[in-house]
């Protein structure tokens, strides 16, 4: 089984390979310090196994599991972390608390292993996981994958977000990107303050808008400062109202 | 500042009625004991009255802006003395010329006018005083009230911050991390482990020592302070790259215990931790007049920098300043492209 390790501790890491080293049959093909090279490193190595702290540079643990296109059987590991802890309970998704001990680490190898024999994969709960954690709390910056590239978008530079089929298109001030997600996902997840649902199709950034121009009766067509007009239905008027003060 | 009896509806009800009886009184006074006619006594104590009615909301203002917490005595019984003259004088003779206007012709009640002009005066002075004494009691009565509450308010921080205490003391994600440095080292090198149990054990000691309201010297606080330090460089080891410039002359400083610890784990949360490559934290202390200044630089991720102001941390440490010093504006941050500065300025103590 191949495995990497993502931790940005040394001496974290080195107890984890002294912990791996009894297991003859893991073989640890690379160690990586950043969330933004240990998710490229899983989509190009393809490991069985990654062990994967949370509090990691430029991206979390969590942010990681949503640039994957390729899942392995992964391994948490956390110092303290209440919602990351409680997101895990309620996915059943296998995590140690650091310190941890030998045996304990054992006990979580024997756990992936008989995963994988079973074929279970654990892509539906990785999913899950990412929605437990992120709920309750506000995005300050959302993780796209393109073919090329890993791109970190800050919610600041967002123009608008497009439903397109299963499909969200992210609008910045330099590109736009497409995510796999729901407009839900993004209305619950985004500052209400800043982020606005102004059609089945759209949320807005309130502060990217020049102005409100009436379209119908009850339309309106929202012009954005780069230009781009979007629709925005009765419902949505309502909202922007409310959060506007106008 | 308005008038406290005109602001609210119950004094002006009071007012009017006091005035009321007061002008009834002169009324029966006159009409019963002086043989004066009824329409006399009547014109004559409404004018008198209503006349003083009006000076006495004046009053409010002389009493507002004497003020005995910052005047002498003197100075405000003088400051009375000379206004009560003039308040009394105005009334005596502007109430005098109005009705000598109304009643012209009548030489009985123009020499009554006259030779009451002794009891006019006393009654004046009456007035005054007692007006004087009602608007110091509400004074009086305001500033206690006020007074409990920010006491009241006080007590709650103080109490909150105490609860708070602890649970801010130990960061548990740093414990638990340096913990797991150690469950490392115990393996590869058991000397540094060793070490680092000795520091974590230190840390800990300092911070159950101290209480949110005791203070140390910046000496302390930087010594422990460097013993933090030295565990997170086990943590992050060539990422986390440290100075601190403390001359002799802010050693002895006294401060607040443990204001500095929680500035460095968030320059170690917010900067290093969030950057793969070596990043420096410096911090640098410069003495002034009247208080300390403590600067403190460290790198931050030029990509993934979203967090903007001040995070809960920093939020900790200027609310616990704030309560200390009762000034708003001793954190200052700043950030630009890869570096975030924090200023704190802590006053000078006068205990």
């Amino acid at each position: 089984m191949k495995a990497i390790i993502i931790e940005d501790e040394e001496p974290a890491r080195d107890l984890l390979r002294k912990f791996i080293e009894p297991f003859s049959d893991i073989e640890v093909i690379g160690e990586y310090i950043d969330g933004f090279e240990g998710a490229k490193a899983i989509n190009q190595l393809k490991p069985d196994i990654v062990f994967l702290d949370i509090q990691l540079p430029r991206l979390t643990g969590i942010e990681v599991l949503e640039l994957l296109d390729h899942t392995p059987m992964i391994v948490f590991t956390t110092a303290y972390d209440e919602f990351a802890i409680k997101a895990f309970e309620k996915n059943a998704v296998d995590y140690l608390m650091k310190p941890f001990s030998k045996e304990r680490f054992a006990q979580a190898i024997e756990r992936v292993k008989s995963r994988l024999n079973a074929k279970q994969p654990q892509e539906n709960g990785l999913q899950q996981l990412t929605e437990n954690f992120t709920a309750g709390s506000h995005l300050s910056r959302i993780v796209v994958r393109t073919p090329k590239a890993m791109v970190v978008i800050p919610v600041e530079d967002i123009l608008y977000l497009e439903a397109q089929d299963d499909y969200i298109m992210i609008h910045t001030t330099e590109s736009r990107h497409l995510k796999k997600q729901t407009m839900k996902y993004f209305e619950e997840r985004l500052n209400t303050e800043q982020f606005v649902r102004i059609h089945r199709s759209y949320i807005v950034n309130v502060s990217h808008i020049s102005k409100l121009e009436p379209y119908s009766k009850d339309a309106y067509i929202a012009v954005l400062k780069n230009g781009a007009k979007l629709n925005v239905s009765s419902t949505g008027y309502k909202s922007l109202k409310d959060i506007l003060s106008f | 500042m308005q008038n406290p009896i005109l602001s609210k509806k119950l004094g002006i009800v009071v007012f009017i009625l006091w005035w009321t009886i007061a002008a009834f009184a002169q009324f029966s006074t006159l009409y019963v004991f002086y043989d004066l006619a009824f329409y006399l006594s009547a014109v004559d104590s409404i004018v008198f009255n209503l006349s003083f009615a009006l000076f006495s909301i004046g009053i409010w203002y002389w009493v507002r802006y004497t003020d005995f917490e910052k005047q002498k005595v003197l100075n405000i019984t003088l400051n009375h003395i000379v206004a009560a003259t003039l308040c009394i004088l105005l009334w005596v003779t502007t109430s005098s010329f109005i009705l000598k206007n109304i009643f012209p012709d009548d030489i009985n009640y123009n020499d009554f006018l006259i030779t009451s002009l002794p009891w006019r005066i006393a009654i004046g002075t009456f007035y005054y005083i007692l007006s004087g004494l009602i608007y110091y009691l509400i004074i009086y009565v305001q500033n206690f009230r006020e007074q409990t509450m920010r006491d009241s308010e006080v007590k709650t921080l103080v109490r909150d911050a105490e609860l708070n205490w602890l649970k801010h003391q130990i960061n548990p994600h740093f414990l638990f991390n340096s913990l797991n440095s150690i469950s490392s080292l115990t393996m590869s090198n058991p000397e540094k482990a060793q070490e680092m149990v000795i520091r974590l054990s230190d840390l800990l000691r300092y911070s159950l020592k101290q209480s949110s309201q005791s203070l140390v010297t910046i000496s302390d606080e930087v010594s422990n302070c460097i013993k933090y330090l030295d565990i997170e460089k086990v943590r992050f080891g060539k990422r986390l790259n440290y100075t601190i410039s403390a001359p002799d002359d802010v050693m002895s400083f006294q401060v607040p215990a443990m204001i500095l610890q929680p500035l460095f784990e968030n320059a170690i949360k917010h900067g290093i931790a969030t950057i793969s490559e070596p990043g420096e934290l410096n911090a640098i202390f410069e003495m002034n007049q009247n208080s300390l200044k403590i600067i403190i630089k460290n790198t931050i991720s030029s990509e993934t920098q979203t967090a903007k102001g001040m995070g809960v941390g920093l939020v900790n440490i200027a609310r616990r300043l704030s309560l200390l010093y009762g000034m708003n504006d001793l954190i200052q941050t700043k950030s630009n492209e890869n570096l975030y500065t924090v200023e704190v300025t802590i006053p000078k103590l006068h205990r």
